[in-house]
């Protein structure tokens, strides 16, 4: 899926798969949400590992 | 780490070109303490096909030779200040990239596998297609389709060739072994991307946004249409203030840029599945575990936002 398809569906909310309407809640998450994914737990540990 | 990582820099120390150059010793003896990503490749490749541990050994010596080698140029490319470069010099630090692609191929001549000659040519073609991706990306393409051709050529073909060497080394035929291959492949793209999560979403700003470059987030709230947009843009070059850089980083999740990223990992998740499940493997359990590394941080992120699937 490109990029404008992807935001056409996210912004619309028209396709209603499960995985879709999981994605729309991400985007409504606030910054510290993901940050502390970052911070906490894999994705520094990806980059120790580099 | 187990002891074949210190056993194939051991190997490599032994051969006549390590023994008469100083540099490529120092080189080998500072990698053996600080294994490259992947290493263990070849191990799992290997394991799966159903050969030992121990047999992938040369493959373990020559994917640290390719991956030594890689960074070696990259570094020079992105003009890295921790890079090798800085002390040797932009040209011995080349030379010296040269020397290491030589030593991997030699290590796959010397301790050959039943089908040397794939081998071979699946480390030279590495190579290849490795310095086309470097070439791509130092060009700074900043288009859609510009990015998955430089994370397609410059970050698949290094893991999709650790786990297809390590097949060869445990005996895999030619149709499993480039199904391994591909499984690398995709395996690379997750990493690419989670890469590029990683660095936008750094604090302070990555190099990624102060230099101009394209990783994938970035890419999406520059080129999507979402009410952000413009104001993204201006906060670009603001990135150094710590308040800049915390309201650019929620126009990324604000705009579905990280949700983007997610489903594009999804999507890969599933390719993943789809090609461990038709391997004929004589123990998945390896592989089991590489596609394990690839989706913890996605679980990780559902469930810090509070979503269940």
């Amino acid at each position: 899926m490109s990029m404008h398809e992807f935001y056409t569906n996210i912004a619309t909310q028209n396709e209603t798969s499960e995985q879709m309407q999981v994605l729309v809640e991400v985007a409504k998450a606030e910054l510290e949400q993901v940050l502390a994914v970052r911070s906490e737990l894999a994705w520094d540990s990806w980059r120790e590992a580099k | 780490m187990n002891a074949i990582y210190p056993a194939a820099i051991q190997l490599l120390l032994e051969q006549p070109a390590a023994a008469q150059w100083p540099l490529l010793q120092r080189v080998l003896q500072q990698a053996n303490g600080k294994p490259p990503v992947a290493w263990d490749f070849p191990i799992a490749g290997c394991l799966a096909a159903g050969g030992p541990a121990k047999a992938a050994t040369p493959a373990v010596a020559a994917i640290t030779c390719a991956h030594i080698a890689i960074i070696l140029i990259d570094d020079i490319l992105d003009d890295d200040p921790r890079g090798e470069y800085r002390t040797l010099g932009s040209g011995r630090a080349a030379n010296l990239a040269s020397g290491l692609g030589s030593l991997g191929q030699h290590m796959l001549e010397a301790y050959p596998c039943q089908q040397p000659s794939l081998a071979i040519a699946a480390l030279g073609q590495m190579m290849g297609n490795t310095a086309y991706g470097q070439d791509l990306d130092v060009q700074n393409p900043h288009s859609e389709e510009g990015y998955w051709a430089v994370a397609k050529a410059k970050s698949s073909p290094y893991f999709a060739t650790a786990l297809s060497l390590g097949g060869l080394y445990g005996g895999a035929d030619g149709a499993l072994t480039e199904a391994l291959g591909q499984f690398g492949a995709v395996f690379g793209e997750v990493m690419q991307i989670h890469d590029d999560l990683n660095d936008c979403l750094a604090e302070p700003a990555n190099v990624d946004w102060l230099q101009g470059r394209a990783p994938l987030p970035l890419l999406f709230a520059e080129l999507v249409p979402h009410p952000l947009q413009q104001r993204f843009v201006q906060l670009r070059s603001q990135v150094q203030d710590p308040e800049a850089l915390r309201e650019a980083q929620q126009i990324l999740v604000s705009s579905g840029a990280i949700s983007y990223c997610v489903n594009e990992l999804l999507t890969r998740q599933r390719q993943l599945e789809t090609s461990l499940a038709a391997m004929p493997l004589a123990n998945p359990v390896p592989l089991q575990q590489i596609l394990a590394q690839a989706i913890a941080p996605i679980e990780h992120l559902f469930s810090s936002v509070g979503v269940v699937r």
